[in-house]
């Protein structure tokens, strides 16, 4: 009989124990599907969880060398001998208790016993410089840290370069003082300076170009004389100042500054040159359609006359109540020849009488002269101009920034235009009104309308491009 | 039909549906691209010369589906080759807002878009004519974009310019041949 046929007299004809077998035939295939689907998500699970371990380079308890890998997701730890694939290990118990964190545990090979459930490793900064257990390692935290032999070698190692204080990793120690009755054996003065300690190890004075290991415990009352050019260090100012009455001098072939010595200005003085207080900079800045500025049209801030908004011909004055009276500006200012950045930052100054006011305290000291300076704030565009500063003082009033940018991009163009078509069209609008419509609430009157368009329209048709 | 056969029918409903789903391969998910908002072009179309000795070239917008607020078209020529040029706004626009309007040393910067109260505009059609006349009668010329042209359109943050098409033309004749597609700037 055609199999069709049969299947058809089998649904139309169904007995009890032919339906029974179908269904349980059918509930069988019904577990195929459902089996692979769990499958696959437990798989991308273990994928998942294995994509958030960290691994480092380390060793066993037992020295043996191999990665760590730390699975913050699983709670597990563990260790894979060099060359071999990882496999769980669970070193063993009673070497050390070290820290519940796994994130600050890992680093350091060292067997340790489980805490938490989690293989935990002691930490390397559980030792100190001798790699003896600190006092840090009992009072600081939950562990209990031990002597194990496993551990990386942990011997002080002494870098030469350490030998200066200006540059000193260590401690320094003992006092800076000027000291004539210091002679070296070259008939030239010295002071008595500041030794430096790092790793257990000491060195002589940071004058000396050659710093050297001396034995640790040394008399600090000993006195150690200077020689050689000075050295100098890095400052962020470019006119730093001395408190021995000196003016500093710049090392020419590293940029680094220091004090002189009143007798012999070849030789460094012993004194550290500061930058000493930054430039105080006040800013006068005039916005666009706010306050005393007029826009890019008519500088006049009155209302002219024929004031239509909705023509767009004319400048309708500008909002001398702005409701955002404390404003944010960015600021860069440039080595006169403009190539490199002295400073940059932001700040937020205050509606004063019809324009922005605000002093900046700079973390550099300028020298006196003239410097380019870029002024810019939201919605408007970067405006270059030159503050003259004297005696550390200075003023920058650059003409109004231009408004109407609302893309960031330091430009006005039509992509500005259909964010404000979308403000006042909110149908349109692209963004949320507290975002981008707040920037183009240009004359910032709490309202995008058409005051806001016509001095839209009067500032792109005259400038496009911020500096 | 009984209800034995309708849940014989369910289930093999049921087997086929989870079947299916658990041998489909599955897709990442596709991040949306700004060349699918982007979609509108312009061109410059052969120019035409009327009767005085007075030249002109249209400039074409097709906007696909997007509708259209703004265009900032940044375009060169030669200075020397073509003089008192002027750009003036096409029909695509009814009543335009004239933006921007710059012309020097061989450079047009103009902009206009719909007015205070109007909405986007899709299709196609002149959004802006070039007038000029040749100051030289041999030799051919260009009337390019530059990439720094723009298309606005509504609900879009970005330029949906898509690509521009300037023409270059033999200034004898006036016959022209078109420049290559070439993608707008972002």
């Amino acid at each position: 009989m055609n199999p069709f046929r049969r299947f058809l007299d089998f649904i139309s004809y169904p007995s009890h124990s032919r339906t029974i077998g179908f269904l349980a035939f059918l509930v069988v295939l019904l577990a195929v599907p459902l089996t692979v689907n769990i499958a696959q998500k437990q798989q991308e699970l273990r994928q998942h969880a294995a994509g958030n371990c960290t691994t480092v380079q380390g060793a066993d308890k037992n020295g043996n060398p191999g990665t760590w890998t730390t699975c913050p997701d699983t709670g597990t730890v563990t260790f894979a001998p060099a060359g071999q694939s990882s496999t769980p290990t669970n070193p063993a118990s009673g070497t050390t208790t070290c820290k519940t964190d796994a994130a600050s545990a890992v680093g350091c090979a060292v067997g340790c016993a489980t805490v938490n459930g989690r293989n935990m490793k002691c930490h390397l900064q559980n030792k100190d410089a001798s790699g003896q257990c600190s006092a840090s390692c009992t009072a600081g935290g939950p562990w209990n840290c031990v002597e194990d032999a496993s551990c990386p070698n942990t011997t002080p190692t002494c870098d030469a370069s350490k030998g200066f204080i200006s540059s000193c990793q260590g401690t320094a120690v003992g006092t800076t003082q000027n000291n004539a009755a210091c002679t070296r054996s070259d008939g030239t003065k010295g002071i008595t300076v500041k030794e430096c300690q790092s790793n257990n190890c000491w060195y002589d004075s940071y004058f000396d170009t050659t710093p050297t290991k001396i034995q640790q415990g040394k008399d600090l009352g000993h006195q150690w004389c200077y020689g050689g050019s000075p050295v100098g260090i890095q400052l962020a100012c470019t006119n730093p100042t001395c408190s021995n009455g000196t003016n500093p001098i710049k090392v020419q072939s590293s940029g680094n500054w220091y004090c002189p010595n009143p007798a012999d200005p070849s030789k460094d003085g012993g004194v550290a040159p500061t930058c000493g207080t930054g430039t105080q900079i006040t800013f006068l800045i005039g916005l666009d359609g706010i306050g005393g500025a007029g826009d890019q049209k008519n500088p006049n801030p009155n209302p002219a006359p024929g004031c239509n908004p909705a023509a767009g011909t004319s400048s309708c004055g500008s909002n001398q109540s702005p409701k955002h009276p404390n404003r944010k500006f960015f600021y860069q200012i440039f080595t006169p020849d403009k190539k490199t950045v002295i400073e940059q930052g932001q700040t937020t100054i205050t509606y004063d009488n019809g324009r922005f006011r605000g002093n900046v305290t700079l973390k550099t000291s300028l020298a006196d002269g003239v410097y380019p300076i870029k002024v810019r704030a939201e919605a408007y565009l970067a405006r270059l101009s030159n503050i003259s500063i004297a005696n550390n003082v200075g003023v920058v009033s650059p003409n109004p920034l231009v408004t109407g940018s609302s893309t960031d991009t330091n430009t006005i163009s039509v992509l500005d235009y259909n964010n404000l078509l979308g403000c006042l069209l909110h149908a349109q609008r692209p963004y949320p009104l507290d975002t981008i419509c707040q920037l183009m609430d240009l004359n910032d009157d709490g309202v995008v309308d058409q005051l806001d368009y016509n001095l839209f329209v009067r500032e792109f048709s005259v400038v496009q491009q911020g500096d | 039909m009984s209800r034995t056969v309708l849940l014989i029918i369910l289930l093999i409903a049921g087997v086929a549906g989870l079947l299916a789903l658990s041998i489909s391969p599955k897709q990442a998910p596709q991040p949306e691209t700004q060349a699918s908002v982007a979609q509108t072009s312009l061109a410059v179309a052969a120019p035409k010369i009327d009767s005085l000795g007075n030249s002109s070239a249209d400039i074409i917008i097709n906007t696909q589906g997007n509708k259209v607020t703004a265009v900032q078209m940044e375009m060169t020529y030669d200075p020397q080759v073509l003089g008192n040029v002027d750009i003036k706004p096409g029909p695509f626009f009814t009543n335009p807002t004239e933006l921007l309007k710059k012309i020097d040393g061989g450079k047009i910067s103009y902009a206009l878009g719909v007015g205070l109260g109007q909405k986007g505009v899709s299709g196609n059609g002149v959004v802006a004519t070039i007038s000029f006349i040749k100051l030289a009668n041999t030799g051919k010329t260009s009337i390019n974009f530059a990439p720094k042209s723009l298309v606005s359109a509504e609900g879009i943050i970005q330029s949906v310019l898509r690509n521009t098409r300037g023409i270059t033309f033999d200034l004898s004749t006036l016959i022209f041949e078109t420049q290559p597609s070439t993608p707008s700037a972002k």
